[in-house]
């Protein structure tokens, strides 16, 4: 009773802010929600004149693909290594140039090296592994045609797994960094002027500044960005990992994500409730990690939550 | 955590919400009566990217289909990047569709067994009898899955076999006469290292291996239609497949096979990254002197390129019929004018005026006919021969030889024709339902751990080998293979 | 005396801190430069010195026949780049509206479901119905086969867009709407006299980056779109690049013989094409992105 009352109580209070939010609310219902009732199909055995809710339920079998000989966990695991090593790295990164950039003053270089390094977000996957293949082939690669140069042996970079780890992460963080240092930018724009007056007043160095005032002001933003790639921390980047390493079965144990691996492995029964069974595993461990995590930082520091 | 319990709650209250609601709209086929009176549009699906002109050849397609059906037909192009993720999504949707290409590669069994397709055994003899009766018993069994005729087959079979295509002019440079055995071919591909030394002997892409022709070689059948994939029947000595299922991997034969693919692989026979060359064409731009393929590939290479004399070398020595599915045209589920669809079918396949339209284009403005009846594109361009889906209906009598084709290429189909194999189970569709986790598991590890074994990028190929054979065995292979064998076995009953 | 001292360590850590800094951007910026460089060139070589030498920095043998193929049929790219700039200005506006609105709601503290709402809206993010689900929904329900709505609406509220925006505004003093609400304005004039000016970084950054999804998006298009005339540009460079791939993948079990694949350089040009446009609006952007813009308001 009083619950309700209250909620009632806050719509009139806030009758405009809802108003406001309405749109959104409306548009993310229809385009999320609604087809939400999908997922059943993770469970069933999907026939086509049956449609979704005609088809029989199936329980756990569209699942057993995933884990028959084991490969199901060590894309699991890849999964998350390659994303939790990549958060890193490109949000090191990113950081790191937006504050150079936010102390830079000559201003067509500013101007200039910012758009440079956006480029790289627009050179879709596709030619992406074009390029890696002239760079690291056997016999005309460019890595290999540059040691030849220099009286070296040439390399077979297919055959070393764990370079592919470093090439995979530095190729994420070459497409990323330039896109994600502009949220970065746009925050440290957002730090209060004064917060930087009074530094500089105090005698502070640059280094000092960038550590007392400009992170500390943009700290929120970190963690945001943080927890919400933490909630993808399931999903690997298909198309980055399929380009890059395509059919190469050498280096799958090292390189294979759960979406590249599912993937090849439909490929023959095309079946529409095994993939939405591998999605819904993705979603699931997504769900309990993010809400563990967010669980754990809304303990530390109750406004840098997500909810 | 309460807070994440009532969202939960929340989300499976609406989930069972939409449930209700939309159990109330299932898919049923109708059938209504069939009124020529009336007029309708079909509307076909094809897989590809539409002739320039593709718009002009409609209109004048359909000025004819006005005329003597009373309907117009439009046509919707699923690109070929997007058809894997495509066409489930628009059997699944429901959208009213009357005529779509089906083959073994948009996975036809798969779909008719999940119930994509309308049945036609009742429907076929009534509105597309000629078609119908053109359809021999084993194309019919090859069509029919679950008991109902789910598509229909073009009566058109002919004996392919896959092989090499080979540089004739380098083949005289080297002095090499005659190419038939594989170590023939290793010994064309030593010259290639040694005197052309930037060319790519093998021409091998990353979905290409040798693999498939060793299988034939050493006596074995593939039935499962699925690819790659380790079992097949066994053949008897005249290459007639029994009944027996067997991973043709633990033929005794493989080991050193698996040592001579290492052995060419260091020699240079392919580039050490054919894993990740997604590039097919190679032959054809000039960086291959080979191309692992099939005729009718062999046929377009050799006219556009006729100074290479390409020379076509069976990669085994029993031809085989095409499966009846490899092309065909389907009706889904979903269409509301299945009868129409028939007659327009049964016109495409029986009516020569129709059939150029769609698959050569305007007579004089996309292609013209000389006195010996061979075609001649105008601009391949704007429209190329054959190109836009059509081999779903395509006929043996309505195909016309297209102008260039090399010399020799009657006496090598004919070739292939004598030496080729007519067996049963042509018509045989293996349902992979009742073992998919497992096809799906060992499709990875075939993807896995066969291909770079069979490229010879295993340090120790025994080794490999062996932990090929474990992998599968962890996958599920037993019970694939029974499986298999019990279906082989059922069809066997049923074809006595 | 003491300021001295201070402005001469202020000026050395300033050098090295400028050292440091102009070099690892300048070898980042590098690392960005070069192959879009190479992107370029390859577009403008002939094919045969593709096939043959690889991609260069520079053409080996110079060609414009890449581009000339394309605009032999110049109709279907104009139309998609029709296309393409209607759906990322519209899309743009309108998501940018709806978003930054939204992000207000659930910034504002005295908003009391503002966790809840977030997370209805989070919740979508992690779980969703799955392609065939949505694409049922898409088609047969509300009936946006070719239609380019289908297009506008999966990208008009990014929920990840909502979440940093709503971010950025939490950083906005509170003393200022409620000075403002004393005043007697209601909260969407406080949203649009005093939230979206103060948000103009936030407001620039989440409007590129919209502007961006929609520019870039063509697997909508596949979805939806089957009238070649409503292609986005994007869907039209991704058929092309996606063929070959396909088609690599099938020819091994098929007698698919297909002769017309679209050479590598029509790739790289189709790429340079596709890329130029939003590449200029981005200079414009930047300007948001000046540190200061933020004035303590709430002096005294």
């Amino acid at each position: 009773m009083g619950i309700r009352n209250s909620f009632l109580h806050e719509i009139k209070k806030n009758r405009t802010l809802w108003i406001m939010a309405l749109p959104a609310i409306i548009i993310v219902f229809l385009i999320g929600y609604v087809p939400i009732s999908g997922i059943v199909l993770a469970f069933k055995n999907y026939n086509y004149t049956q449609g979704i809710f005609g088809s029989p339920w199936s329980g756990f079998d569209n699942f057993k693909f995933f884990f028959l000989s084991g490969t199901g966990l060590l894309v699991t695991k890849n999964t998350i290594f390659y994303n939790l090593l990549d958060l890193i790295t490109s949000q090191v990164m990113a950081i790191t140039i937006a504050i150079v950039f936010s102390e830079m003053t000559v201003k067509y270089y500013k101007k200039i090296a910012q758009s440079i390094i956006f480029l790289p977000y627009f050179i879709s996957w596709i030619i992406v592994g074009a390029f890696v293949y002239n760079l690291f082939d056997y016999q005309k690669g460019a890595l290999n045609s540059f040691l030849k140069l220099l009286n070296m042996d040439p390399i077979n970079l297919y055959q070393i797994s764990w370079a592919w780890i470093i090439i995979i992460c530095a190729f994420n963080a070459w497409k990323w960094v330039g896109y994600t240092s502009v949220i970065y930018l746009a925050a440290i724009a957002g730090v209060d002027v004064q917060c930087f007056e009074a530094a500089a007043l105090d005698g502070a160095n640059v280094f000092q500044k960038i550590w007392y005032v400009t992170l500390p002001g943009i700290k929120n933003t970190i963690i945001i960005i943080f927890l919400l790639n933490v909630g993808r921390i399931l999903r690997g980047d298909f198309q980055m990992f399929y380009q890059i390493v395509g059919n190469n079965g050498q280096l799958f144990n090292t390189t294979d994500v759960i979406d590249t691996y599912v993937f090849r492995s439909l490929i023959n029964s095309g079946d529409i409730g095994m993939a939405a069974a591998a999605s819904f595993y993705q979603s699931f461990l997504c769900f309990v990690i993010i809400m563990v995590v967010n669980a754990i930082i809304k303990k530390v520091d109750k406004d840098s939550a997500l909810f | 955590m309460k807070k994440s319990m009532k969202s939960i709650v929340l989300a499976l209250a609406m989930l069972l919400v939409l449930t209700t609601v939309f159990s109330g709209c299932s898919k049923k086929a109708t059938s209504t009566q069939v009124d020529t009176k009336k007029f309708v549009e079909l509307k076909m699906y094809l897989i590809g990217t539409p002739a320039k002109d593709y718009d002009a050849v409609l209109a004048a397609f359909n000025e004819k289909a006005k005329k003597d059906l009373n309907c117009s037909l439009s046509v919707t192009w699923i690109g070929w990047g997007d058809f894997s993720t495509k066409y489930p999504l628009i059997l699944a949707s429901g959208e009213p569709i009357d005529l779509i290409y089906t083959s073994t590669w948009t996975k036809f069994n798969v779909e008719a067994a999940k119930g994509a397709f309308l049945p036609l055994e009742k429907l076929a003899p009534l509105y597309a009898p000629k078609s119908f009766a053109a359809q021999s018993p084993g194309q019919i069994q090859t069509c029919t899955i679950n008991g109902h005729l789910d598509a229909l087959s073009p009566a058109f079979s002919q004996y392919a076999v896959m092989g090499y295509i080979v540089r004739g002019d380098l083949m005289k440079k080297y002095g090499i006469t005659s190419i038939k055995t594989l170590d023939d071919i290793g010994a064309f591909c030593a010259a290639v290292v040694k005197n052309d030394k930037g060319m790519d002997p093998t021409g091998l892409d990353s979905q290409s291996n040798l693999d498939a022709y060793q299988l034939e070689l050493m006596g074995y059948y593939g039935v499962s239609g699925l690819a790659p994939f380790p079992l097949a029947v066994t053949t008897d000595a005249s290459g007639m497949p029994t009944s027996t299922v067997k991973s043709y991997l633990d033929d005794p034969a493989m080991p050193a096979y698996y040592q001579k693919m290492q052995d060419w692989a260091n020699a240079g026979y392919w580039p050490k990254n054919v894993l990740s060359n997604k590039d097919t064409n190679m032959l054809t731009e000039g960086t291959a002197a080979m191309k692992l393929h099939n005729i009718d590939s062999w046929v377009s290479a050799s006219m556009m390129h006729p100074e290479w004399d390409l020379q076509f070398i069976p990669g085994y020595p029993h031809g085989k019929l095409t499966s009846a599915i490899q092309d065909g045209m389907a009706i889904p589920a979903s269409s509301k004018n299945p009868e129409r669809a028939l007659m327009l079918l049964e016109k495409l396949k029986n009516d020569e005026s129709y059939y150029d339209l769609l698959t050569y284009g305007i007579k004089d403005k996309d292609y013209t006919l000389n006195a010996a009846g061979e075609l001649k594109a105008t601009d391949a361009n704007v429209f190329s021969p054959e190109g836009y889906c059509s081999w779903g209906f395509k006929d043996p009598k309505f195909l016309k030889v297209l102008v260039g084709s090399p010399a020799n290429m009657k006496q090598v189909k004919d070739a292939v024709k004598a030496t080729g194999i007519n067996t049963p189970y042509v018509n045989f569709t293996f349902n992979v339902d009742p073992v998919k986790s497992q096809v799906a598991a060992i499709t990875n590890v075939m993807t896995q751990y066969q291909m770079p074994l069979s490229l010879g990028y295993i340090k120790d190929p025994v080794e490999g080998l062996a932990t090929l054979k474990q992998k599968l065995k962890d996958a599920g292979i037993e019970a694939v293979k029974a499986e298999l064998q019990k279906q082989v076995d059922v069809f066997n009953k049923t074809v006595k | 005396m003491a300021t001295s001292i201070t402005n001469n360590t202020k000026s050395k850590d300033l050098v090295v801190f400028n050292i440091v800094g102009y070099f690892i951007v300048t070898l980042f910026a590098l690392t960005c430069i070069l192959p879009f460089i190479i992107l370029v060139s390859a577009s403008f070589t002939s094919e045969h010195a593709i096939l043959n030498y690889g991609f260069q920095l520079f053409p080996k043998e110079f060609s414009t026949s890449a581009y000339q193929m394309l605009f032999k049929f110049p109709m279907d790219i104009i139309r998609a780049y029709e296309v393409s700039i209607f759906i990322t200005v519209f899309g743009t506006v309108c998501g940018l509206f709806i978003v930054s609105m939204t992000a207000y709601v659930i910034s504002r503290k005295d908003f009391l479901f503002r966790n809840q709402l977030t997370y209805y809206f989070y919740f979508i993010t992690l779980f969703n119905g799955g392609l065939v689900a949505t694409y049922i929904i898409m088609i047969r329900y509300y009936h946006l086969k070719d239609n380019l709505v289908s297009l506008i609406l999966p990208f008009l509220v990014n929920v990840f867009y909502l979440i940093i925006m709503r971010s950025f505004m939490t950083s906005i003093p509170e003393s200022l709407g409620e000075s403002a609400k004393i005043d007697g304005a209601g909260d969407f004039k406080i949203f649009i006299k005093i939230i979206l000016p103060m948000s103009k970084p936030a407001l620039a950054t989440i409007g590129l980056f919209i502007a961006l999804d929609y520019w870039n998006d063509w697997y909508n298009a596949m979805l939806y779109i089957t009238n070649y005339k409503q292609y986005p540009l994007q869907y039209l460079l991704y058929n092309m690049l996606s063929t070959q791939d396909a088609l690599s993948r099938i020819s091994a079990v098929s007698n698919v013989n297909i002769t017309n694949m679209p050479l590598q350089s029509l790739k790289m040009a189709m790429a340079v094409i596709a890329t130029g446009p939003i590449l200029l609006v981005y200079p414009f952007v930047q300007k948001y992105f000046i540190k200061g813009i933020t004035v303590g308001a709430v002096k005294g």
